[in-house]
């Protein structure tokens, strides 16, 4: 009785261990843990902003614009591209909010010295203005997307259109840049992978690859490493550089012509095998004209949107679409040739580092409030010391104009309860330029 | 016995495969002192003990290979608890600069046993080179790391358990890469951080015993020649009879 009892016990323990469930395989190092590849982006209290377009010759040179909401400490540093050879490098500092400036020529004078800022604190921006024989600027960037897009470029007679690749890190990278125009999708076989040496840049130039075309929208897309481009326009004796943009469904110009830059013309690029709607909300310092345009573009294909037949000087614009598209403003005239991309959204806090008149170029920061309430914006003009504040009312659906004539601003800060965008020109005897605010998004 | 031998069958008593011999030699080229190589893999792949990140082993050790001194890690203490932070950060994407904040860890290399999704974060980091002539993953710090640095910048040499001023001498407070504490000297000892900060005029500093503890050893050591004299010695006196 008692064997049976005890058997029976063991039979019963085995049938009950063979009834368990399997257990889980045991978790994986970093299970869970989603690790994506990182891109160029950086923490907003410690952001690495990437200029492509510096340079510093006889006949120009550039000056980084920096600004911060918190005081910090801004390095510089410029790669050689020679293998082995160490970069040149400096540093500067704000205060908390404050801006300052570096002049190129101080610090390397030997043609083109892409390069990358460093801050300790922040959120902080960057900018390179360029002057001599000609005026371009544009904000540097500190995040981007995997595929980068250029609208506004074209290779017309006289025209000149370079793609410059930038790879400040350590890793040889490889890109393949496409595109499209008014005639098609162009053939770009040999610029499928295309590598781009570690700490050094390489130029793409278009005017002989893709002749005549009047309206090309470049992409570059990155397959190994990390690159940063930027495009670079010349038309006549004046140079426009700006840096790529990814897709979105809307886009926000604050400024697409002035009074030197009369000509205004919107591209926007239709990447998707789909045709898109696009319409273009137009905004003056008079008022709103929604929905001034409609489109229907077709895909793969770009669109030139001139504003001629707005009447009146300065104009900002607001795109919508039914999917997401890239877009850019191209602008000339007797001041020069500007060219730069939109802001995706509105926001409340703006940095626009390097904002300034210096000798004859005059700064105008520009303001545009696409919604339909009042918004009072506050401008604070940045300098080396304590920044001078003032109040600025922004009527719903209108674009204002706000000429920086303190002799000490380094930048400027913007701030609204509400949403709005902003950019800033730049006009003088050797050219003009546009360049698109930074939004500080919140963390 | 039998368990003995099973052990000692195989020739290496039970221990894992010997995988580390030479595979690191790279790292201490002859006439440098090494810095450290931060060491990235499934815990059973890795030399002696390790922690973790996210399941992920990881451990520090000096170049060409890890000594048995290094087999086990101290319990976690500033200077661990400050890398794991450090890392932790890598994998938030908080650092471009991942080369210089190893540095002060006097950390020069990051290797993986296997590949890892962690080397995609290593890979695009500002100051850190990959080396792809390796048959496993390696990044070169192009920081300059090391160990023990004094004040005027010249790297001291490991020697035994401290380490001694170049030839040439230096001068300053020197700072030791590891965790603080005060018995590093000699000198005035400070804690910098999670490390440690000596400010000495010799051309040496050491890692001071812990006075208790060496007692103790000597104590147990000649408790065992006691017990074995009274052993060894009643024999003795029983075979002369």
């Amino acid at each position: 009785m008692k064997r049976a009892l005890v058997a029976a016990l063991i039979l019963a323990l085995g049938a009950l261990a063979a009834a368990l469930p399997t257990p889980e395989p045991a978790a994986g190092p970093l299970a869970g843990l989603l690790i994506d590849r990182p891109g160029i982006d950086s923490p907003v209290d410690a952001s690495i902003w990437y200029c492509p377009w510096a340079q510093a010759n006889a006949g120009r040179d550039s000056f980084f614009g920096v600004a911060s909401i918190a005081a910090a400490d801004a390095e510089f540093t410029f790669p050689v591209a020679i293998p082995g050879e160490p970069p040149d490098q400096a540093s500067t500092g704000t205060l908390g909010p404050g801006a300052s400036i570096l002049t190129l020529s101080d610090i390397a004078q030997r043609g083109d010295s892409p390069g990358f800022v460093e801050f300790s604190g922040g959120p902080a921006a960057a900018s390179v203005t360029v002057m001599g024989e000609v005026l371009t600027a544009d904000s540097c960037v500190s995040q981007g997307p995997d595929e980068w897009f250029f609208a506004g470029g074209s290779t017309l007679s006289g025209e000149r259109l370079r793609l410059r690749l930038f790879n400040p890190f350590p890793e040889t990278a490889k890109v393949t840049v496409t595109g499209f125009s008014e005639i098609g999708v162009e053939a770009l076989g040999e610029l499928r992978s295309v590598s781009i040496n570690s700490r050094s840049w390489r130029d793409i130039d278009f005017e002989e690859m893709l002749r005549q075309r009047q309206a090309l929208v470049i992409s570059v897309r990155v397959d190994e490493g990390l690159v940063i481009p930027a495009m670079s326009y010349s038309q006549g004796d004046d140079e426009a550089w700006w840096i790529g943009s990814g897709l979105s469904r809307e886009w926000e110009f604050p400024i697409v012509r002035t009074d030197g830059l009369e000509n205004g013309v919107v591209v926007v690029g239709n990447p998707n095998l789909t045709e898109v709607i696009v319409t273009v909300d137009v905004y003056t310092s008079e008022g709103p004209e929604r929905s001034a345009f409609e489109f229907v573009l077709a895909p793969e294909a770009p669109l030139r949107i001139d504003l001629g037949s707005v009447s009146g000087g300065a104009v900002g614009v607001r795109i919508s679409a039914t999917a997401q598209v890239a877009a850019g403003v191209v602008a000339s005239g007797e001041a020069g040739t500007a060219v730069t991309g939109g802001a995706s959204a509105p926001a409340r806090v703006w940095l626009l580092p390097g904002l300034r008149s210096v000798g004859l170029n005059q700064g105008t920061l520009w303001l545009m409030n696409s919604g339909f309430e009042q918004i009072s914006v506050t401008v604070s003009v940045l300098t080396g010391a304590a920044a001078v504040n003032s109040q600025i009312v922004v009527e719903p659906g209108t674009q204002v104009a706000v000429p920086i004539s303190d002799p000490d601003a380094l930048g400027v800060l913007v701030e609204s309860n509400d949403p709005f965008t902003a950019a800033w020109s730049v006009e003088g005897p050797s050219g003009g330029a546009f360049s698109a605010g930074l939004a500080v998004i919140d963390e | 016995m039998v368990g003995t031998f099973a052990l000692a069958g195989p020739g290496r008593a039970g221990l894992p495969d010997d995988t580390l011999t030479g595979t690191f030699a790279f790292a201490a080229p002859p006439g440098v002192e090494p810095s450290r190589v931060l060491l990235f893999g499934d815990a059973s792949t890795l030399p002696g003990t390790s922690r973790d990140i996210d399941g992920l082993g990881y451990r520090v050790f000096v170049p060409p290979y890890p000594t048995s001194s290094e087999a086990f890690l101290n319990e976690e203490r500033l200077g661990d608890q400050a890398l794991q932070s450090l890392l932790e950060d890598l994998i938030d994407g908080r650092s471009r600069r991942a080369g210089s904040a190893l540095a002060d860890f006097g950390i020069g290399w990051v290797a993986f046993t296997e590949s890892s999704p962690l080397e995609a974060l290593f890979e695009s980091q500002l100051d850190l080179v990959t080396l792809r002539s390796l048959d496993f993953p390696v990044f070169r710090n192009e920081a300059p790391a090391a160990i023990v640095r004094s004040s005027d910048g010249a790297v001291w040499l490991a020697e035994g358990t401290g380490y001694s001023a170049p030839d040439g001498g230096s001068t300053g407070e020197v700072f030791v890469a590891a965790n603080a504490d005060f018995r590093w000297g000699p000198g005035d000892w400070s804690q910098s951080d999670w490390g440690n900060l000596i400010s000495t005029t010799g051309s040496e500093i050491r890692f001071s015993a812990y006075g208790p503890r060496r007692l103790a050893a000597f104590g147990a050591l000649l408790w065992l020649l006691g017990l074995g004299a009274a052993f060894f010695a009643a024999r003795i006196r029983w075979n002369r009879r």
